[in-house]
């Protein structure tokens, strides 16, 4: 009976362990998702910057800008989640795009310009995948964190498994916008 | 119809019967589909009276009393009292069937005028269901009685001036169990299902693939390769096979598989199966034809079927479809 018992726990044992494994890899493969497209933009808007220097119609600081999100972009690490490094590069990335679309305005011919606007195209496509993927992962990451800290596996990784709940996303620059702060 | 009809009954009785379902159906714009319909819109009240069923209740109520307290009562009551109760409420529920029917009919109508949908799908129904059950498995399911029940053709604007056509069907399909009891006796039960389609047949953004949610797993998937998404909650729900991984992995991007999401949170779980030139979306519970007003509205006098007709209709869950289509067109027709 007693044998039977612990067969039975050791059992359960195994499978949070071996969830707990699923949910880590997961997480790391939405957070990797979200580095390749963030990867994806940084591509775009290099074109778009090139682009636009074709035109005359560029800012030495869109360039320093554009410099300091290969940087930034560079530091994501596949295998590390680093959200701070996410949201630097996520809020330059808007920088860059906001100051593209002023300086748009100012030249109508590129508004024409079919490679132009295919890298428009991209930029707005590759904007709105990182916005996806990264609501992907805050999922995952709500899946991981529930299963580590739900009742009765919070003993059992408090016991054996030792993993720390993962940080989710949050965007810095919306929730400035908001006056509303939670008391979580 | 107007047996047995008291005070506003006969008026809304005769509306009906002056009314021809067949001729809404084939009704070529609303100008002509309110003229049909003419009879049934110039009512006010569209309630029947509850004398029919209070007039079945006190005869199946007078039965019950015969058969216990009653001794040496005629024998032709056991039988008549019965059976006049039971005349009763089913008549009342022809009455309220026909009713419903006719409004259904004229909501549909209109609807399918004012975006541009057609009845039928081009070929009869037997040829069109054995043609789709060669493309998609999820025809195959059931065991007697599959049909097709409606079938109904439009354009869906794809957002830059293109559309694509798709065809919404009703499928129809019976499930037949065996049960054998303690003493062995074997009982048949055959239970109705539908399943809600809506197919697009020059739909060319999706790779071969199925996504399977718990219903879409009654048929069997083409596609060997199984596949996740980085999505937690998306992977406990769906299956996912296709081809080849690499397509799989480049159709769930992130944005397709939020809008995935979205819209079957909106149609209770969403399967589909695509073929590479062809997509099918299968809905257990949401009816990709289902009306924006119910017909019980109008039946409560809440809101009155010339008001509504007024308005443009829509169907919204084919708007959700819609929305779900555009976002993979969008995110799958990059080739810069």
């Amino acid at each position: 009976m007693l044998a039977a018992a612990a067969a039975v726990i050791a059992a359960y044992v195994a499978i949070v362990y071996n969830r707990i494994v699923g949910g880590t890899n997961l997480a790391k493969r939405a957070w990797a998702n979200v580095i390749s497209w963030q990867r994806k933009e940084l591509r775009a808007l290099e074109m778009m910057a090139d682009k636009m220097r074709e035109y005359a119609a560029f800012e030495k600081s869109t360039l320093q800008d554009v410099t300091r999100l290969r940087e930034s972009v560079q530091r994501l690490d596949g295998d590390t989640i680093d959200v701070a490094a996410l949201r630097e590069s996520s809020d330059i990335a808007r920088g860059i795009v906001a100051k593209l679309d002023a300086r748009r305005e100012a030249y109508p011919e590129l508004k024409t310009d079919k490679l132009y606007l295919g890298y428009m195209k991209e930029v707005s496509e590759s904007e709105a995948q990182i916005a996806a993927s990264v609501t992907v992962y805050n999922n995952t990451v709500e899946s991981f964190n529930n299963l580590i800290q739900f009742f009765p596996n919070n003993i059992l990784n408090a016991a054996f498994f030792h993993r720390e709940p993962i940080k989710e996303f949050t965007d810095s620059r919306s929730s400035k916008e908001f006056d509303y702060s939670p008391n979580f | 119809m107007a047996f047995f009809a008291t005070g506003g009954d006969g008026e809304i009785l005769d509306a009906l019967s002056k009314t021809d379902v067949r001729a809404i159906g084939a009704a070529k714009s609303r100008a002509e589909l309110e003229d049909i319909a003419a009879p049934v819109l110039g009512l006010k009240k569209l309630s029947f009276s509850f004398l029919l069923p209070a007039v079945g209740l006190c005869l199946a109520v007078l039965w019950a009393v015969l058969l216990f307290v009653v001794k040496n009562a005629p024998e032709w009551t056991f039988f008549v009292t019965p059976v006049l109760a039971v005349a009763c409420f089913v008549l009342h529920g022809c009455r309220t069937g026909r009713r419903d029917r006719v409004l259904r009919a004229v909501l549909l109508r209109a609807a399918m005028l004012d975006n541009g949908m057609e009845y039928g799908c081009g070929i009869g129904s037997r040829d069109l269901l054995s043609s789709l059950s060669r493309e998609f498995e999820s025809f195959s399911v059931g065991d007697e009685d599959r049909e097709i029940t409606l079938c109904a053709s439009g354009r869906m604007g794809m957002g830059d001036g293109e559309a694509v056509s798709f065809n919404a069907y009703t499928f129809k399909y019976v499930v037949v169990r065996y049960t054998t009891d303690a003493k062995g006796r074997t009982r048949k039960t055959r239970e109705t299902r539908r399943h809600y389609c809506l197919h697009l047949p020059e739909f060319k953004y999706a790779p071969p693939l199925d996504i399977r949610s718990s219903y879409g797993r009654q048929w069997p998937a083409r596609s060997r390769v199984k596949w996740t998404t980085e999505m937690a909650a998306f992977n406990k729900k769906y299956k996912v096979a296709c081809s080849e991984m690499t397509e799989c992995a480049k159709f769930l991007s992130p944005a397709v598989v939020l809008a995935y999401q979205n819209a079957a949170e909106r149609l209770g779980d969403l399967s589909m199966e695509s073929r590479g030139s062809g997509a099918l979306f299968v809905s257990k519970d949401a009816d990709m034809l289902a009306l924006p007003i119910r017909v019980k509205k109008f039946v409560d006098g809440s809101i009155l079927l010339k008001d509504a007709l007024q308005k443009d209709l829509n169907f919204p869950n084919l708007d959700v479809m819609g929305k779900l289509v555009r976002e993979i067109k969008r995110f799958n027709d990059s080739n810069f």
